[in-house]
């Protein structure tokens, strides 16, 4: 008999929530950790990043004091407290993990998982000890790691990775992040807030490229307003590391430019977290592009072995990762319940917000969808105007058919928290009927989803 | 480059907007976000934030005049000093062409800014309609009801799949798709779609021959006049065919046609009669153990047989998947020659479109081809009785060089045995 029904390795967003469900099904339940409890998500990533971003919005708030007829004079940011603050945070966030672990009564193993067979895991402790463990079932958590490329190489000081940009003691004057996705602009939008000059370079046509095109635009011209240099359409060539500078080399069209910078953040691509687990002693195959191959139950090609979040590739999101953890218990217990991609909300948490689920205008019509677009600017909208947050819009995409929800888009203040009711409307195969009728609370800025909604309809009250 | 500057839609109902103030002028260096002008719409003046950066060139609907949604108000360059001389003739001619799109809206010229707002014309997409009354108690997503609704389906038979068993879209899809839970004529509007014959006259066309097209042509031309054909026709009683077709399908997964049988019988009824299965050479023959069946697939242009091989080995299921994913390999012409080249015997089926009965020309070097028509409901005389029935006629076409008329005649005799006896076809 195995010493266990069901071991994760990893816990992160994927891996602990798997481990719960598994539990809450009564299987007998163990999960190695060889780092934090929590993994990127809670450590490095979500949670410590939300807290440095909430850090730079206050500190926006002071800069505009004024035109809420507040004077704030003298207020600096206190970089290495902002920092230490981010960490705290992370550090609690961990503490609760470790709870809910024993609450459910899973097994905590703290050390280096690797296959020994497809059943057994060696676990490699911190004091140089081994363990071996069985498993009816292993589900493989272990995330991913930032990409390195030949020409951009990563020496943790000078040019670094998110991770290392969380640990910074200094703030630097100037930062180029190479690549506008989510961890980019983000990054982008805190350093410049606290005054470090800020350029933002990306090799598509434009910042957030998963997102929709008007949408991005909108973030482009905040984000430009408030100083941030972005450059699309540019290739990073080279980094030529100096003393105490970074003179990257760009590439627009074939017309060539040098930016020195402070610090150089590499925001592009990720890989899988699978070398220091011996899938090969396992037989578990990757993809062609390095991830661990599943199919719709998170299964891999090796019996009773299943990969979930971002080691089995698609999207790096949290969310996503937990709800693969979900189906791959699902599957260990006969409830198959597979995740559907196409209703995966994605988030950007500079200000202005971005969230989305579904798909972009374009992917819409490319899908062969006749759409029918509803739009509503936070200008019209008068808590929008009260918060002084007029910036941004509600973009949703409905097929022209039946008018079903296929698209939800917001740009604003805290547009990520507005998104969920969308999620829930395409979850429930919702109209814009639907939507428009369902009353909303005034004032509020998620009126804006309403009137998108009666836009797309052509009855649209407040614009 | 050259950007042109477009009125913005402020509003779904604003159709023109009047530039109450340039806040630029030519020469200026435009940054993304930059306020460039004042704009009075339908419903208040705003800001107009430039949506691209760049450098004015020129300024084509000056203060105080009305521009339609997307004419070009103003020309941008990426460099100073760029001609805008075609530009400028572009955005002209574009400007007009929106003019006349919108009838009878012409701008006025200089409308004052104070005026009231213009009564913009109602939108296109007036009322949403009303969804269709829906019977209680059915939990139904509103899509999936707009969908029964159009599809003329009763979401009282459908099954839901969707949480708790809630009926989604994709159940009332499938069940329109298989037929299982159509409204009645009274109940739903009748989905059938009216023919489109009655059309104003139009000229007539020269249509190139294809490379198919040509080789069809010609392959069937020698097949016709060189080929001594004749022909054995046989009604099929298919009553038991159609019930057992059916039984067949109530299993999930499960998705059999007529034809799929046919296959299935033709192929044993081949390996009792090996002279109709067979290729002929000049002065030889050849009889093959194994009866490979081409199926004539219609694709866009014309027709190609993909080849069903051993299909007396397989079931009826296999046969079923195996045609489906041979018929959707020709229409997407990703068809290896290996798929659709040789072949023992060719069956024609035209049953879809329920017609009575058509000859088939000889596929060569085959020997035969079976032409099936639709299955029809007819009077049948049993057991002395006139009862109403279903009949499916099927016509062998065959080479007299290497088939007689006796052979033909047991042939279509063992085909219709199986046919009309079909559990046969099922072992």
């Amino acid at each position: 008999m195995s010493d266990y029904e069901v071991i994760i390795i990893g816990a992160g967003p994927g891996g602990y929530v798997a481990a719960i469900k598994a539990a809450q099904h009564g299987k007998k339940t163990a999960i190695i950790e060889r780092e934090h409890l929590g993994g990127i998500c809670l450590n490095w990533g979500c949670i410590p990043t939300k807290a440095l971003l909430k850090s730079a919005e206050m500190f926006e708030g002071f800069k505009h004091a004024k035109e809420f007829g507040l004077l704030a004079d003298n207020v600096r940011a206190d970089f290495p407290a902002v920092i230490k603050r981010s960490r705290d945070v992370a550090g609690q966030m961990a503490k609760g993990i470790e709870f809910l672990m024993k609450k459910n009564k899973v097994t905590v193993l703290m050390g280096t998982a690797s296959f020994v067979d497809a059943k057994t895991l060696a676990v490699a402790k911190a004091d140089g000890s081994s363990q071996q463990v069985t498993a009816d079932n292993i589900i493989i958590a272990t995330g991913h790691k930032p990409r390195t490329f030949p020409h951009l190489p990563v020496d943790g000081k000078q040019v670094v990775n998110y991770r290392h940009l969380l640990g910074n003691t200094q703030q630097p004057k100037s930062l180029l992040c190479i690549g506008a996705g989510a961890i980019g602009m983000e990054f982008g939008y805190f350093f410049s807030s606290l005054g470090t000059k800020v350029t933002v370079v990306e090799v598509l046509d434009q910042v957030l490229p998963v997102e929709d095109h008007e949408i991005a635009k909108v973030v482009e011209r905040e984000f430009t307003k408030k100083g941030v240099t972005i450059k699309t359409g540019t290739k990073v060539v080279k980094l030529e590391q100096k003393a105490d500078s970074v003179a990257v080399h760009l590439d627009k069209d074939g017309k060539a430019e040098i930016i020195e910078v402070e610090q150089v953040l590499v925001a592009v691509g990720f890989l899988a977290n699978t070398e220091s687990i011996a899938l090969e002693k396992a037989g578990v195959k990757l993809d062609e592009r390095g991830f661990i191959a599943v199919d719709a139950n998170q299964a891999t090609n090796i019996a009773g072995v299943y990969a979930i979040g971002d080691v089995a590739g698609k999207q790096l999101l949290a969310h996503k990762a937990s709800f693969e953890g979900e189906a791959a218990v699902g599957h260990i217990v006969g409830h198959a319940q597979p995740v559907d991609y196409a209703q995966i909300p994605g988030c950007t948490y500079c200000q202005p917000q971005v969230a989305s689920v579904g798909l972009s205008e374009k992917k819409a019509i490319a899908a062969g969808h006749k759409v029918k677009i509803g739009r509503f600017q936070f200008m019209a909208s008068g808590k929008a105007k009260a918060i002084g947050h007029p910036e941004g819009m509600v973009k949703l995409i409905f097929d022209a058919e039946f008018d079903q929800l296929i698209g939800a888009h917001i740009v604003g203040y805290d547009a990520t928290e507005l998104l969920g009711e969308l999620s829930l409307a395409m979850k429930l195969e919702s109209t814009a009927k639907e939507i428009m009728e369902t009353i909303h609370a005034h004032p509020t800025l998620s009126e804006a989803v309403m009137e998108a909604a009666a836009d797309a309809l052509g009855v649209c009250v407040h614009q | 480059m050259i950007i042109e500057q477009l009125m913005p839609s402020k509003s779904p109902t604003m159709t023109e907007g009047t530039i109450v103030a340039w806040r630029i002028k030519p020469g200026d260096k435009v940054k993304v976000g930059d306020v460039i002008a004042e704009l009075q719409t339908d419903k208040s003046v705003t800001e107009w934030e430039s949506p691209d950066g760049g450098i004015c060139a020129e300024i084509i609907i000056p203060a105080g005049d009305v521009a339609l949604v997307n004419q070009v108000v103003a020309i941008f360059t990426t460099k100073a000093g760029e001609d805008i001389k075609e530009a400028l003739t572009k955005a002209k001619a574009k400007n007009q062409k929106i003019a006349a799109s919108i009838s009878g809206a012409a701008p006025s010229v200089a409308t004052p800014v104070a005026t009231a707002p213009i009564a913009a014309p109602a939108p296109v997409a007036a009322k949403p309609s009303a969804p269709a009354a829906l019977p209680k108690g059915v939990r139904i997503s509103p899509v999936a009801a707009k969908v029964a609704a159009a599809l003329g389906v009763d979401v009282r038979q459908v099954k839901g799949s969707g949480p708790d068993g809630r009926i989604v879209r994709r159940d009332v899809e499938a069940a329109a798709k298989s037929g299982s839970a159509k409204i009645g004529v009274a109940a739903g509007k009748p989905t059938k779609p009216k023919l489109k014959v009655l059309r104003p006259d139009g000229a007539g066309a020269d249509v190139a021959m294809s490379p198919m097209r040509q080789i069809i042509g010609k392959r069937l031309l020698e097949a016709k006049t060189q080929i001594p054909h004749f022909y054995v026709s046989e009604s099929i009683d298919a009553g038991a065919l159609v019930a057992m077709r059916e039984q067949i399908n109530v299993l999930e997964g499960m998705n059999v046609t007529i034809n799929d049988l046919i296959v299935r019988a033709s192929a044993l009824a081949l390996r009792a009669h090996p002279k109709v299965n067979a290729t002929f050479h000049g002065n030889s023959i050849k009889q093959y153990d194994s009866a490979d069946i081409s199926v004539a697939v219609a694709i866009p242009d014309g027709l190609i047989t993909p080849i069903v091989t051993k299909a007396h080995a397989k079931s009826v299921k296999q046969i079923g998947e195996e045609v489906r994913a041979l018929a959707k390999k020709a229409v997407e012409g990703k068809l290896q020659p290996a798929e659709f080249q040789g072949g023992s015997f060719t069956i024609s089926n035209l049953g879809m479109f329920g017609i009575s009965e058509f000859v088939a020309i000889i596929n060569p070097p085959q020997v035969a081809i079976l032409a099936v028509a639709g299955i029809k409901d007819e009077a049948v005389v049993k057991h002395g009785q006139l009862v109403a029935g279903k009949v499916m006629r099927v016509t062998l076409s065959a080479d007299h060089r290497a088939v007689d008329g006796a052979d033909a005649a047991a042939f279509l005799k063992t085909l219709r045995e199986l046919l009309e006896a079909p559990a046969t076809l099922l072992v």
